[in-house]
């Protein structure tokens, strides 16, 4: 009987080979990769799951956002290389932690927040709470996106202030 | 150079800064506000550029609304100022990254980072970014094209995000005593209905206060007091000088007459009402609908317009619902609270003094009730929701369910959502069964007070028995509004809420306006002609470029290219369901936005790759555009279009009912019925949009004919993947990235060596021959 070709003979996946990489900086905010040989000038890392696995299976992609290889984990690199990559993650997902939620008021069917971050200060209009604040494993991390796109992040929602958590318990379902 | 004419100004507070550091705010050509610094944390900064530099202004902006005056102060403070000089600046290229963007240099293969803002500001700094590159960009750097003006997120009054830019309705500023009177207005015709109503109501209020005076006063305090003097043989009538037991009869009567009285009222009312609400109902869904028929397809397809069949129905039906139900309600709480108090106090101040002051307490209770409800219900709410679109998944997707056999693992998943349902109903009915029995208990108490002090009264002979059962009656309806009255601010709010959408649509202006004085053209010849058409959805993301096709009247025009190259966009251009936003499309020669809407649209036929049928008869479907068109003529479109054959093999052949619930197509089937749609429609002007994709090749070649034979006099213009559809066009045009790159004659194109056209149709051969060989 012929044998059958298996599902990773039939489409392989570029995996990036961490011992012959090297992901470094170029004019201080673009990341590039040196890869047997050749040199990738401003790549962009890109997360298959951003919520679940955020250090895991991540596209290393050009300017037009072509996949060039694929990355396991980011712990199979040195801790200086993953640094380096974590950094690029955190300044394309930029998702700042909210220290505290110090207002929230519905107002013709949009939620208009009022809250204090990480990086600062921050106010935004968010439609359709039902979507937009995503409970992420187990509940207790929330992403809010708001009507731009941005994204607010709760790291826990249990260690929130009773007072903080009374302003958004109605929206968390 | 100097700024242009339309280009938003620099803000005074902010002009000031840059005058303070030698800068001119007069020669400042450009400004974009960002929102993040380099190292990304929020800050407020202004990227501006004169002829000379590119200037960065950091720091704090502080904007308060001033009430009073109902306008904006703003102050800037600065934190950190830089300059470059724009000659050492190259292209300006956004970043467009996850949740952030960041506005990049590109000079001579090397990148620096500009700025960095979040992703809400993308438009705006690409727009900043154009307009650079136009004032200090090589040739190269120059893209074409106009660059759209940045939209207006903040209302210029009190500052607030506005939830929809493209609509700029501010949640604060939109008076809710302005959308009230609006509301009246709309109920203008129904003035008589509803005073009707309300008197019907207040009459009825009336009797149910009269109500407990006979059932207890009279008859305790007169026809009792009475007959017991009676007894003792003191008086043979004192109580309206007649007969006890004429007394006892009359006060029965009395108390019969105020009931039934009551029921007629209230009977009367509710039919009044009933013959009344429909043609509110109707009037309203049609004003809704209405309007949405005058928006264009931007607006459908705008992702702010959310659940539209939500808007024609549950907000239409919340609006009548405060007016029809809410306001006679209140009415009717208002003045049954308010008469019974008069009428307790009247009887007893003291005694209602004592018990009002349980009222504030049951109010509060109340209020709080409500307030812990709202967070169940809304749960209740959103968990049913979450179960019905689990469910509506499951059942359109039952083919995949059954082909991977997850009907178990889907079963499961029903089972938890439902199981959250059921929770959530459960919490509801505990607390409901919980909380409005202890407010009921507070009342009891209040009574008891009522029943003691009151007794003591009566002991003291400074209240009659009579009164006191009066008073008693009289405080359960006292209680009865409280709970009403707790909840009528968000039952006010929801109806607001509704109505803010419902004016959202009505006032929608379209985009689409038609002209002044529209030029009439009752047949059009078919001369074609797009002269530098530009257009885009997004503003800095064109899809059609500088495109300019000149077609004659009778010719075909085939377009040519890949998957989202604009083919569809410029069909969309020409039918006048968007307008360009630079350059004209032109029909013998008169711009399509001066032709009359119905004129265009009549003479020009579409048949497209989205196909839709109208719940009705397959007759009904074909003769949409000319409902006048007779059985003959549907029949000779059926055929043409290859449709006559299956149609009458149907068991209800042309009455054979399609669109939702009806009769199942295959796709094929459906599109020869749009393509007889079109030719029952004779149009000038024909456009097939991919129209013979969903079919066999046996039944493309039979459809082909048809088409060919229809094309015959008009102007046609058709869409194909499939180049052999294109072998009888007079002309291609190839499309690529919204440009027209390719233009000409089969033989003109298939001559260009390296040419798309080439590339493409040297493919299908090849793909031919390996199937033939």
């Amino acid at each position: 009987m012929e044998k059958r070709i298996s599902l990773s003979e039939l489409a392989a996946v570029n995996y990036l080979d961490p011992t012959c990489a090297r992901f470094f900086v170029e004019n201080k905010d673009f990341l590039s990769l040196e890869y047997k040989g050749e040199v990738y000038h401003n790549i962009k890392l890109h997360r298959a799951m951003p919520f679940k696995l955020p250090d895991d299976y991540i596209s290393v992609q050009d300017m037009d956002s072509k996949e060039l290889f694929l990355i396991r984990s980011l712990y199979e690199f040195s801790e200086e290389q993953a640094l380096l990559m974590s950094w690029h993650l955190k300044k394309r997902y930029h998702t700042p932690k909210i220290i505290r939620l110090n207002n929230i008021k519905e107002k013709l069917g949009y939620l208009y927040f009022d809250i204090t971050t990480e990086v600062g200060p921050k106010s935004f209009a968010l439609r359709d709470a039902t979507h937009n604040i995503r409970r992420i494993d187990d509940g207790k991390r929330i992403i809010i996106v708001d009507v731009d796109g941005n994204r607010y992040e709760i790291p826990d929602v249990s260690r929130m202030s009773s007072k903080d958590f009374r302003h958004i318990e109605p929206y968390l379902l | 150079m100097k700024r242009k004419e339309g280009v938003r100004k620099i803000p005074d507070h902010i002009a000031a800064r840059f005058a303070e550091r030698g800068i001119d705010p007069a020669n400042i050509i450009r400004h974009v506000m960002g929102d993040l610094k380099l190292d990304q944390s929020y800050t407020d900064m202004v990227l501006a550029y004169d002829n000379e530099k590119l200037y960065i202004l950091t720091g704090t902006e502080t904007v308060t609304h001033d009430p009073k005056r109902n306008c904006l102060d703003a102050t800037f403070e600065v934190e950190d100022f830089s300059e470059i000089n724009a000659a050492d600046l190259g292209k300006l290229t956004v970043d467009q990254m996850i949740s952030v963007g960041r506005l990049v240099s590109e000079k001579d293969g090397s990148f620096t980072e500009i700025a960095d803002f979040s992703i809400g500001k993308t438009s705006a700094f690409e727009i900043f970014a154009r307009n650079f590159n136009r004032n200090f960009g090589t040739e190269d750097d120059k893209d074409d094209g106009p660059i759209g003006e940045e939209q207006e997120l903040f209302c210029p009054k009190c500052g607030t995000r506005y939830p929809n830019p493209s609509r700029k309705l501010c949640p604060k500023c939109t008076s809710k005593s302005v959308l009230a009177f609006r509301l009246l207005s709309l109920f203008k015709k129904y003035t008589f209905n509803i005073i009707v109503i309300m008197l019907f109501l207040l009459m009825q209020t009336g009797f149910s206060i009269l109500a407990p005076y006979f059932s207890t006063a009279l008859i305790y305090d007169k026809v009792l007091a009475d007959s017991t003097l009676h007894a003792s043989g003191q008086v043979d009538t004192i109580f309206l000088g007649i007969d006890i037991f004429r007394q006892i009869g009359l006060v029965v009567l009395g108390l019969l007459g105020v009931r039934l009285l009551s029921v007629v009222l209230n009977m009367l009312r509710s039919l009044y009402v009933s013959a009344t609400v429909p043609k509110v109902i109707f009037d309203m869904k049609m004003l809704i609908f209405s309007a949405m028929q005058r928006l264009s397809v931007g607006f459908y397809t705008s992702k702010q317009t959310g659940n539209l069949m939500t808007r024609v129905n549950a907000d239409a039906n919340n609006v009548y619902n405060f007016f029809f139900g809410g306001v006679p309600y209140i009415i009717t709480s208002v003045s049954t609270f308010v008469g019974v108090l008069v009428v307790m106090f009247v009887m007893s101040w003291k005694l209602s003094l004592v018990v009002f002051i349980s009222v504030p307490l049951i109010l509060m209770s109340y209020v709080l009730i409500m307030k812990f409800m709202r967070k169940l219900y809304r749960a209740n709410w959103v968990y049913t929701a979450r179960m019905n679109s689990l469910l509506s998944d499951a059942l359109y997707g039952q083919r995949v369910i059954k082909a991977f056999t997850q009907e178990d693992s889907e079963s499961e998943r029903f089972a938890s959502y439902s199981h959250r349902v059921q929770l959530a109903h459960t919490q509801l009915a505990v607390t409901q069964n919980t909380v409005y029995p202890l407010v009921g208990l507070i009342m009891r108490v209040a009574h008891c007070i009522l029943l003691g002090f009151g007794t003591v009264l009566v002991i003291r002979k400074e209240l009659s028995v009579g009164t006191l059962l009066t008073l008693s009656a009289y405080l359960n309806m006292l209680f009865e509004p409280l709970g009403f009255f707790a909840n009528v601010s968000n039952w006010w709010s929801s109806c607001i809420d509704s109505a803010q959408r419902m004016f959202e649509i009505i006032d929608a202006k379209s985009d689409l306006p038609e002209a002044e004085n529209p030029v009439r053209k009752e047949v059009l010849k078919g001369d074609f002609k797009a002269e530098g058409v530009l257009f885009e959805y997004d503003p800095g993301h064109p899809i059609v470029r500088n495109l300019s096709i000149e077609v004659k009247s009778g010719q075909m025009l085939g377009i040519v290219g890949k998957t989202g190259a604009g083919k569809s966009t410029l069909i969309n251009l020409l039918a006048r369901l968007y307008d360009p936003n630079e350059g004209t499309i032109t029909l013998d020669g008169v711009d399509i936005k001066q032709i009359a809407t119905e004129d265009l649209r009549r003479n020009i036929g579409i048949v497209s790759q989205d196909i839709y049928l109208f719940i009705g008869t397959i007759a009904d479907n074909i003769r949409y555009a000319r409902p006048d068109a007779s059985l003959d003529e549907v029949i000779r479109a059926a055929r043409a279009a290859c449709a006559h054959d299956f149609i009458i093999r149907l068991p209800d052949g042309y009455e054979t009912r399609v669109g939702a619930g009806g009769q199942g197509l295959s796709g094929g089937e459906r599109q020869r019925i749009s393509i007889a749609r079109a030719i029952i429609q004779n149009p000038s002007i024909l456009v097939l949009d991919e129209a013979t994709a969903a079919m066999d090749t046996e039944t493309e070649r039979r459809i082909q004919e048809a088409l060919t034979a229809l094309q015959q006099g008009r102007t046609t213009i058709a869409i194909a993947h499939r180049l052999s559809t294109l072998r009888d066009a007079d002309v291609l045009a190839v499309i690529d990235n919204g440009r027209v790159v390719e233009f000409g004659t089969h033989s003109e194109l298939i001559a260009i060596e390296d040419g798309t056209y080439k590339k493409l149709y040297d493919l299908q051969m090849e793909a031919l021959k390996m199937i033939a060989g």
